[in-house]
């Protein structure tokens, strides 16, 4: 058996539109070890959601549709197992929360109902048990008066505290693996941070592994052990959060921490890294990165670089500008 | 804004800001409410209240026997013993008003609930499916739909035989494909919801998702539709018992005694008005039910 929880390998996914198709995802490789929370940073419209959705196949409804690459869960390739065998994973093995605590539980069910279903679906368990297990559940995300809960509505509950519930529902089967698909981007900042540090608790208690996707560098901060940063589809910087923050490698990732305002500084504009993501159908040819670089070579136009290891580091860049620095033995960005 | 209404909800000092459970229950209360408020369709709703009523307890209320001919008064108008006349074999229009409003109404509600049921499965695993099978029933219902309704009707009812059960089968069928697209309509907007998507992170199987999830999304469409439909559908059946394909010429259906009636219009006009009247007061009062229950299950629509 590998220590490797999920190991995602060459992922692609690619959505139709029209009568050709455009690469949402385009090789997207990165681990996940038992137990570690791992991050996966970008821009809006970078492919985090689109990866995470391929991980758990919820494309069906989609024009997308996984192209290449493995998914392998404890050793299973997901990309491959029936669909009956993977609505077992997920919701069991595997589960998701999602950015919006307010539209992702049912206005018409009463909350104790919603947070049944998963529990008689994997556990087996009958009515009087799952719903003693879903109390359990809420008292387990710090939600007050969970017995009193169970038969509520979710409008009769804020933001924060739906959010719990959704943490709940997707914790409720002892998942190895759990989805979190920003899940403190639609919250306030007070509420953001009770629900990192439940996140984190939990995390903890449970020994599960986490993908948390999230464009908020402060959230990976706080919770990550490791971090992917992904730009055009692509991944381009790998490494270990305080490697990450100490030492960024790719000018993206730089360009990344340093738009982040600072506490203690006095600025007059913040930082930012200029122009967009490129159009998915109109990729430059070299690094996709390329357009937006500060420090573009002519190489980096017309070729693209490939995501190699930084000699004598744990971490990955794709970058031609940070591989020609470290072979010169020139000094770092 | 949400998190602050909720914390203000729980908390606040303020008694009128309490989100009290009461309130929270009343959903049923905020349909009546609303519902009551419009004038026009509250006084239609006491209507099919009264029909119904008369409907079920039409043999005590009849003056007369409705089946028994009088050949001492054939043709009279409107008088003291015949409030609304006889026909031209001397039997109380009014009592066979009241007889056939059974029969218009069940007739009506069957085909009608026939419809709803086929209507909203097709719609459903339509609009929840996708790909061939969408494309299958939709384009069945476009078919249907090219049909001018009656004409339809007519022609169903020429392949299985004249009959009051055939009536029935035949406005069913063309009630059904206007209930699939507005069910598939309802069903492709609600299974992109993020509880929907929900639902199926947590491995929850189709069948659940669309009883579960969906299928309570699209009851306010399909009560809406049902009762506008009602009125669609007595005019139907009427049309094809006036034509000679329903009700037998004996049955006391309005349909079949403005039929009957037509011969006699020009000297005793009182056979056709009277159950033209039930037909029409009928039809409206259904179709202001329907209107009232719309704006009233539409959240959109506040006041």
């Amino acid at each position: 058996m590998t220590q490797n929880l999920l190991e995602v390998q060459g992922l692609k996914t690619e959505f139709k539109r029209g009568d050709g198709s455009i690469t949402a995802v385009a090789g997207v490789d990165f681990v996940i070890k038992k137990g570690e929370v791992l991050g996966l940073v970008g821009e809006s419209g970078c492919g985090k959601s689109v990866t995470s959705l391929s991980i758990m196949r919820l494309l069906k409804d989609t024009p997308g549709r996984i192209s290449g690459g493995s998914v392998r869960f404890e050793g299973t390739d997901l990309t491959k197992v029936s669909d009956k065998e993977m609505r077992q994973i997920r919701g069991n093995e595997m589960a998701m929360i999602f950015q919006e605590p307010m539209t992702s539980l049912n206005p018409v069910l009463k909350i104790g109902l919603q947070l049944m279903e998963p529990i008689m679906l994997h556990l087996g368990y009958g009515r009087k048990k799952a719903r003693e297990h879903a109390i359990h559940m809420l008292r387990l995300v710090g939600i007050p008066r969970a017995e009193e809960l169970v038969d509520e509505y979710p409008h009769q509950l804020s933001g924060g505290m739906r959010q719990r519930v959704m943490i709940a529902m997707a914790m409720s089967c002892h998942p190895k693996l759990l989805i979190a698909d920003e899940p403190t981007t639609a919250l306030d900042v007070t509420i953001q941070a009770q629900i990192l540090d439940l996140m984190k608790h939990l995390k903890e208690e449970q020994d599960m592994g986490m993908l948390l996707i999230t464009h908020d560098l402060g959230v990976v901060a706080e919770l990550c052990d490791r971090v992917v940063v992904m730009y055009a589809g692509r991944v381009v910087e790998e490494a270990s959060v305080h490697e990450l923050f100490a030492r960024p490698q790719h000018p993206y990732t730089k360009g990344l921490i340093q738009s982040v305002p600072k506490l203690r500084q006095n600025v007059r504009r913040l930082d930012s890294i200029k122009g967009n993501v490129p159009d998915l159908s109109q990729m430059p040819a070299g690094c996709k990165f390329a357009p937006r670089c500060d420090f573009v070579m002519e190489r980096c136009l017309s070729q693209e670089p490939e995501l190699l290891p930084i000699e004598g580091l744990e971490r990955k860049s794709r970058c031609w500008f940070t591989q020609q620095e470290n072979t010169e033995g020139g000094e770092r960005l | 804004m949400s998190d602050n209404s909720a914390v203000m909800g729980t908390n606040s000092p303020i008694p009128g800001e309490v989100i009290a459970p009461e309130k929270t229950k009343g959903r049923a209360g905020v349909f009546i409410r609303k519902f009551s408020k419009q004038k026009m369709p509250l006084l239609a709703a006491f209507f099919v209240i009264l029909l119904f009523l008369i409907a079920i307890f039409g043999p005590f209320l009849t003056p007369y026997n409705p089946d028994e001919p009088n050949y001492d008064a054939l043709m009279q108008g409107p008088s003291g013993a015949h409030w609304a006349g006889t026909d031209e074999y001397g039997r109380d229009i009014l009592s066979r008003l009241i007889d056939g409003t059974r029969l218009t109404l069940a007739v009506s509600l069957s085909s009608v609930l026939i419809a709803g049921v086929l209507g909203t499965i097709l719609g459903l695993v339509s609009g929840y499916y996708g790909g061939w099978l969408d494309r299958i029933i939709m384009r069945g219902s476009d078919v249907l739909f090219s049909f001018p309704d009656l004409l339809l009707a007519i022609g169903i009812v020429a392949i299985l035989g004249p009959g009051l059960s055939n009536v029935v089968i035949a406005v069913a069928v063309f009630g059904t494909p206007s209930f699939a697209r507005i069910i598939r309509s309802v069903t492709l907007s609600a299974k992109e919801t993020l509880f929907v998507e929900a639902a199926r992170s947590m491995g929850a199987k189709n069948r659940r998702i669309i009883w579960r999830h969906i299928f309570p999304e699209t009851v306010p469409s399909i009560i809406v539709n049902l009762s506008m439909k009602i009125g669609g559908a007595i005019l139907a059946a009427a049309s094809l018992s006036f034509l000679g394909m329903g009700a037998k010429p004996t049955e006391p259906d309005w349909g079949a005694m403005l039929s009957m009636g037509r011969d006699y219009l020009s000297i005793a006009p009182h056979i056709v008005y009277f159950p033209g009247l039930a037909i029409f007061l009928t039809v409206l009062a259904f179709n202001l039910v329907g209107d009232g229950l719309r704006d009233a299950l539409d959240p959109k629509m506040k006041n």
